[in-house]
């Protein structure tokens, strides 16, 4: 017996969205996840295409002190860049005067600059006779014969930090440009003061914001490859982004570096997973709204 | 006792004077309301209350103490705004425990208290819901609520219902009245809209560019404003120029160009001054009802030039000698035709004299 209406699964159409939506769709699997699913099959052949771990007990010989210290790295000036940011933006967001417009202007410039030329900046900075060892040693804090060491951990959480803050305050200013001065005034006439209200009121309300800022500042201090390289280059602990760089310039090895782009895949995952989350939920709420 | 004084106040903004040289007292349990149209300094008046808008001259007391340079968190105010701003990642409770968690407040008195205010304000089984999960109206509530649980010497409310739809708003009229005769704190109340201010006020104060035009009980603003602004301001008026003609205390005549004698009520007018008299539209009697009493005062023969039946009147304008006037008629028995000439009288205990504003005048 059949029932008007009803149809095989062979009857049905696609719905009419489906075809306006394949060009996006096969562009995002022809450039994104096609080169992503390949990297990680590949990290698990080896030779002539067999399939192996292989590569992943390589990098686990020779990079596992890299990879901590990519994680660790990324990890603090995440955190660093976070609470640098959230307290310049309060300040702009708070003190609207002459000073912080020009401030909050100039700060904004290291945004332009490209990687590399903020890599060739520290370079000059931070080296031994460098400025700011010159500088120090003018002031009597530091002895050229025994200048400050900062191509490491120090150097490149300099770099990072001046290269990130300025990217984070735009996201996280902007949010907090969109809360309105009564929910601030509101707080002060119940008795809040300044800890208080930033602690309780603006940084609660500009809560996404300020998660997206960091989730940001996080997969591009995993994926920058131009600071670690030229401040620490291939001097142990380094970057995965420089190990992966040395494998496949110097032995052609695809599969360990596909191996630790899995590793940094893997970093950032649980972060993209969120950022992907908010946004899906923002578009809903939009929708919805 | 939360007596409010505001003394010779001046806040500028550029050139622009906003508040000049205002003096004002807020007596304690009173609620006045700072009445006019946008620009006239209500806001900017509440926000120096509050210490949000610092004052360039002139001080304000609250309880006989000086508070014109105490920040806004210490001067044990409660404030509602225009947008509630109900802080979003807060529930209810939270909303209204924040103030006395800064007040180290042991958490079952929070507890005790917050249940004791939202009850009051009939919101007691809202208090885990997020500002977003409630109405306009619900939201108001909460926001009064969290003005009034740190039982503030004075509670400012900054057009606090502008937010709500017509129904809500006159709904919320009556029960900020109530709530404000039942806990006697002092309030300063902004708004622009007439009907509000006469529903809600002991007192109102009408403003305009950041001067007192007038002051006094809602009735008195209604019924004998004193100059034309507050005439205008208050409901429909028609206004008719003339020269005050005679004087006998507060009872007026108004001679207009074309010989009317309007008789009718005024103060602080001089013989031989021009004047305007201030027609509401609700205080004339139209034909049979114009000639009803043997009194001849205010009694005139008037064209009907234009009738508009909005359902629960009519509405007409008059032509009065060289003026128009408008009167409206509840309940007609008897439909005026266009062109008609009829019989008109102005109740003369309902006709303010009033200075002209416009003409230079001064306010009081």
């Amino acid at each position: 017996m059949t029932s008007v209406g009803s149809r095989s699964l062979g009857e049905r159409k696609l719905p009419p969205y489906i075809p306006l939506l394949f060009p996006a769709v096969a562009f995002m699997v022809l450039m994104y996840i096609w080169p992503f699913v390949s990297s990680v099959l590949q990290s698990f052949l080896v030779g002539k295409g067999q399939p192996s771990l292989a590569n992943y007990v390589k990098v686990w010989e020779l990079y596992r002190k890299d990879i901590v210290f990519t994680f660790g790295i990324t990890l603090f000036n995440t955190a660093l860049t976070g609470v640098v940011a959230v307290i310049f933006s309060v300040y702009f967001r708070i003190r609207q005067n002459r000073i912080s417009a020009l401030l909050s202007a100039i700060f904004k410039l290291p945004i332009f600059i490209p990687f590399v030329v903020v890599s060739q900046m520290m370079n000059s900075f931070l080296a031994p006779h460098g400025l700011l060892n010159t500088a120090l040693a003018q002031l009597g804090i530091v002895n050229l014969e025994k200048p400050l060491q900062l191509f490491n951990f120090a150097g490149l959480s300099f770099g990072f930090a001046w290269k990130q803050i300025p990217f984070a305050v735009l996201i996280i200013h902007g949010g907090f440009q969109m809360i309105d001065n009564s929910y601030i005034e509101a707080a002060r006439s119940v008795g809040a003061k300044m800890p208080s209200i930033i602690l309780r009121v603006l940084v609660p309300m500009n809560k996404s914001s300020i998660i997206v800022a960091l989730v940001l500042v996080y997969s591009q201090i995993i994926g920058t490859f131009t600071l670690p390289y030229m401040l620490i280059g291939g001097k142990v602990p380094t970057t995965i982004t420089v190990d992966i760089a040395h494998r496949v310039n110097y032995f052609r090895d695809f599969g360990v570096a596909n191996a630790l782009g899995v590793c940094s895949y893997i970093m950032v995952l649980f972060t993209a997973a969120y950022y992907l989350r908010s946004k899906i939920r923002e578009a809903r709420q939009e929708v919805s709204g | 006792m939360a007596e409010l004084v505001l003394k010779d106040l001046v806040i500028k903004y550029g050139k622009v004077t906003a508040l000049d040289k205002l003096n004002l007292t807020i007596k304690d349990g009173e609620l006045v309301t700072l009445l006019g149209p946008s620009g006239c300094g209500k806001t900017t008046t509440l926000r120096s209350v509050s210490g949000f808008l610092p004052v360039q001259e002139g001080e304000i007391f609250l309880n006989g103490k000086r508070i014109t340079d105490i920040a806004p968190e210490k001067r044990g105010i409660g404030l509602v705004f225009q947008n509630y701003a109900l802080w979003p990642h807060m529930t209810v409770f939270k909303n209204l425990a924040f103030g006395l968690e800064l007040r180290k407040m042991p958490a079952e008195e929070i507890k005790r208290k917050v249940a004791a205010v939202l009850a009051s304000v009939k919101m007691e089984e809202y208090a885990d819901r997020f500002p977003r999960q409630l109405s306009g109206g619900q939201q108001q509530r909460v926001a009064l609520a969290r003005a009034i649980i740190l039982e503030p010497d004075i509670l400012l409310l900054d057009e606090p219902l502008s937010n709500l739809d017509a129904l809500l708003r006159e709904q919320m009229r009556f029960e900020i009245a109530a709530i404000h005769s039942r806990l006697g704190i002092t309030t300063m109340y902004v708004t622009h809209d007439q009907t509000e201010a006469m529903v809600i006020s002991d007192r109102i104060v009408v403003m305009r560019n950041g001067r007192v035009m007038q002051e006094g009980k809602p009735e008195d603003i209604y019924m004998r404003p004193q100059n034309k602004f507050v005439a205008g301001f208050m409901g429909t008026t028609c206004f008719v120029k003339g020269v005050v003609a005679q004087l006998d205390g507060e009872r007026c005549v108004l001679r207009t160009d074309d010989g009317i004698e309007l008789y009718g009520i005024a103060t602080g007018l001089n013989v031989g001054q021009n004047a305007l008299a201030a027609i509401r539209p609700e205080y004339i009697l139209l034909g049979s009802r114009a000639v009803a009493g043997s009194a001849e005062v205010n009694r005139f023969r008037a064209q009907v030039d234009r009738s508009n039946f909005t359902g629960e009147l009519f509405d007409y304008q008059l032509r009065l000698g060289n003026n128009f006037i408008r009167a409206k008629e509840y309940e007609a028995k008897t439909v005026y035709e266009l062109g008609q000439t009829i019989d008109i009288k102005i109740d003369e205990e309902r006709l303010p004299i009033v200075y002209d504003t416009d003409s230079g005048a001064t306010a009081v």
